[in-house]
């Protein structure tokens, strides 16, 4: 560039005119905003290292930190269901082993020791409304609510100190029991068009004969006062059996 | 002066985090320690082990609730309980033999003496209580 003063030339770099001695303004103005220039970026640069440390500093923070809140979460979870774990690994054993949960099964029922049946279809969580178990879907149904009439019907009498559970427990397991044989006769009476054509008929109505026996026997009530002990509702019935098993 | 502000700013956030990671870790260790502890309990084989409590007690019938729950295990209980387990099954046994033999069912109530006879062999020390279990079961049938 020319000197403003005397025409001479003058570089970017040369404060004063090398001819006359004016001061290049340009220049300057240059090396002012050079220094400007530098000054901010070194403040840049200084944010941007800054920033990338603090970064570096909370990123591997948050990460640590979410990995351990989501682990924490995953075994609450996990502990919350660990009480099936053994259920599942049962169940799974028993399903892929169908012939031979089959053939156990065909036993208990085949002895008429439907106890051991229900308790060993619950123990393995037998999927009966899942192939290849479906058949037994109506028997077990009906099992289950038997077992619970034999369980309670045992409550009643297996106790050592009788007068403590006439005095303490007895209104309670009565009315339990008679809820269990509402719930057994229920079942037989909603699937008796199913249970018709069921496999295993001739098991369900093994059961309901039981418990009709069981009513003479533990209860002594006998044909037609057993007939008419079914339809009377949950505490009149409760009532009667108190009557018969506490006074007497 | 700003960076100063933004150094003052993250280490605060890196204190929180600090501190929060410290108190996941915790929940973490303590969430550990639970899963552990429900799996052991859950392969437990004395989780139901409240026998010789109803024995105690003179309660078979909650004995044989609980021998019910693990009947099929392929050791329902530890050696332990073992006892009291067979004390379960004996009083299971027999009431339903009773019932057997009061309706004449010859076959079931010789299949459930027999197991009776071998629940009675488990009890060993406790036979005492299989026992108890025949004297209270006389009354049945006429059973009250």
């Amino acid at each position: 560039m020319k000197c403003r003063n005397c025409g001479g030339e003058v570089g970017l770099e040369e404060r004063f005119c090398p001819y006359c001695g004016t001061p290049n303004e340009q220049a300057i103005r240059h090396f002012q905003n050079m220094a400007d220039y530098q000054e901010r970026y070194a403040a840049t640069e200084a944010n941007v290292v800054g920033a990338a440390k603090r970064y570096a500093q909370i990123i591997p923070r948050v990460v640590a930190a979410l990995v351990l809140l989501i682990a924490a979460v995953a075994m609450a979870v996990v502990a919350e269901k660990a009480y099936a774990f053994p259920e599942q690994m049962r169940r799974r054993a028993a399903e892929k082993d169908p012939e031979g949960t089959i053939a156990v099964m065909e036993g208990y029922l085949a002895q008429g020791d439907y106890l051991a049946f229900a308790s060993y279809a619950d123990f393995n969580d037998i999927r009966s409304y899942n192939s290849p178990f479906e058949a037994y879907y109506g028997v077990r149904w009906v099992a289950q609510y038997y077992k619970d009439v034999v369980l309670r019907m045992e409550r009643l009498y297996l106790h050592q100190d009788r007068e403590q559970w006439a005095a303490r427990r007895a209104p309670d397991d009565i009315q339990a029991l008679c809820r269990s044989l509402e719930d057994f006769f229920d079942t037989l009476e909603r699937g008796t068009r199913d249970m018709a054509s069921d496999a295993h008929r001739a098991y369900i109505e093994d059961m309901r004969g039981n418990v009709m026996e069981m009513l003479q026997v533990y209860l002594g009530l006998e044909g037609e006062e057993a007939e008419r002990f079914l339809t009377l509702s949950t505490n009149r019935k409760a009532a009667l059996l108190e009557e018969v098993l506490l006074d007497a | 002066m700003r960076n100063a502000h933004l150094r003052k700013r993250s280490s605060g956030i890196v204190r929180f985090l600090n501190v929060l990671i410290v108190v996941t870790a915790l929940a973490a260790v303590i969430s550990l320690i639970r899963l552990v502890g429900e799996f052991r309990s859950a392969f437990d084989r004395d989780r139901y082990s409240d026998l010789e409590y109803y024995l105690q007690q003179g309660e078979y019938a909650d004995m044989v609730r609980q021998y019910y729950y693990r009947y099929y295990d392929v050791a329902p209980f530890s050696s332990a309980h073992e006892e009291a387990y067979h004390v379960a099954g004996y009083a299971d046994a027999a009431f339903r033999h009773r019932f057997y033999e009061a309706i004449g069912d010859q076959e079931r109530a010789e299949a459930l003496a027999r197991r009776m006879e071998t629940e009675r062999k488990g009890s060993g020390s406790l036979a005492i209580a299989a026992d108890d279990i025949d004297r209270l079961l006389e009354d049945i049938p006429s059973g009250h």
